[in-house]
């Protein structure tokens, strides 16, 4: 797996990937008042490293969660689940993220505005689809 | 004429605006990428005024030396685009203003910076880097 770099817009946060999974797309509210629309992540199980990180800044979006981004620019990088390992990384901020990278599910789809909508075919799950599927992959662990 | 108002998602930052609609627009240009997690920055652009009621949280950053991009410090919201040149001409993200319902979008621009994992799609025209710097809105009266 080739290691992915990304940074955000001025360059004050800075990180590597070294192991990641799909990238997925997220409808919900809090996306997009972050990001005036679809946030689209890259999911990463096993932590992320910030190799510059004096602006990176952090805020609790729920009881679960919270969003990095850079204080200088502003530029939205990351959802992490707080206490985890796991962070959705925008696909924005990073340097070389593989060409023939595809969206493979899309995130609370229930609560896409109507102004737009992303075209291909690809599973779109509710909000209460996503936390029960939540639900199962805890059951696994 | 008319008002729009809107707050980041943890309200830091309020505002009104007063303006004519000039259009509802997705830009695709690698810097609205950057900062708003790898989409589309989905906003209104306006001609008017600008009036920010709660300033507790604002930031701009100097994105180029033709506009400034205004996001709250606090929790990264993005909020604004503003000209330099005409600060009368400026894009609320439409994902901070209260009411949506009743936009449309009217355009996709800088299409030809669209990222390999998204299409635009064929809901309203299609403008590139030279359609649109052809017919700049700014110096519309």
């Amino acid at each position: 797996m080739t290691k992915l770099n990304g940074q955000c817009e001025c360059g004050s946060v800075a990180y590597e990937i070294s192991s990641y999974a799909d990238m997925d797309s997220c409808h919900c509210s809090t996306c997009r008042r972050l990001t005036s629309g679809p946030f689209f992540g890259l999911g990463c199980h096993e932590g992320i490293n910030f190799t510059k990180s004096e602006a990176l800044t952090w805020y609790d979006s729920s009881d679960w969660a919270r969003r990095g981004f850079c204080g200088t620019c502003g530029a939205n990088l990351v959802y992490n689940l707080k206490g985890s390992e796991f962070y959705s990384v925008s696909v924005g901020t990073i340097t070389n993220l593989p060409k023939d990278m595809m969206l493979h599910k899309e995130y609370f789809i229930d609560q896409k505005p109507a102004f737009y909508a992303l075209e291909g075919d690809r599973p779109r799950l509710t909000g209460e689809e996503v936390f029960a599927s939540f639900e199962e992959s805890n059951d696994d662990e | 004429m008319t008002d729009y108002t809107g707050q980041c998602l943890c309200g830091d930052v309020t505002f009104t605006a007063k303006g004519e609609a000039k259009r509802v627009s997705a830009c695709y240009c690698g810097m609205c990428r950057t900062q708003n997690g790898g989409g589309a920055f989905h906003g209104a652009e306006l001609r008017g005024e600008l009036t920010i009621t709660n300033t507790t949280g604002l930031k701009w950053y100097a994105s180029s030396d033709k506009a400034r991009r205004g996001f709250c410090a606090n929790c990264g919201s993005s909020l604004f685009w503003q000209s330099n040149i005409n600060p009368t001409y400026f894009d609320i993200s439409l994902g901070v203003l209260d009411d949506v319902s009743n936009l449309k979008l009217e355009a996709h621009i800088f299409v030809d910076d669209c990222a390999p994992y998204q299409t635009v799609p064929n809901n309203a025209p299609h403008l590139t880097h030279a359609d649109v710097l052809a017919n700049p809105l700014q110096d519309q009266s």
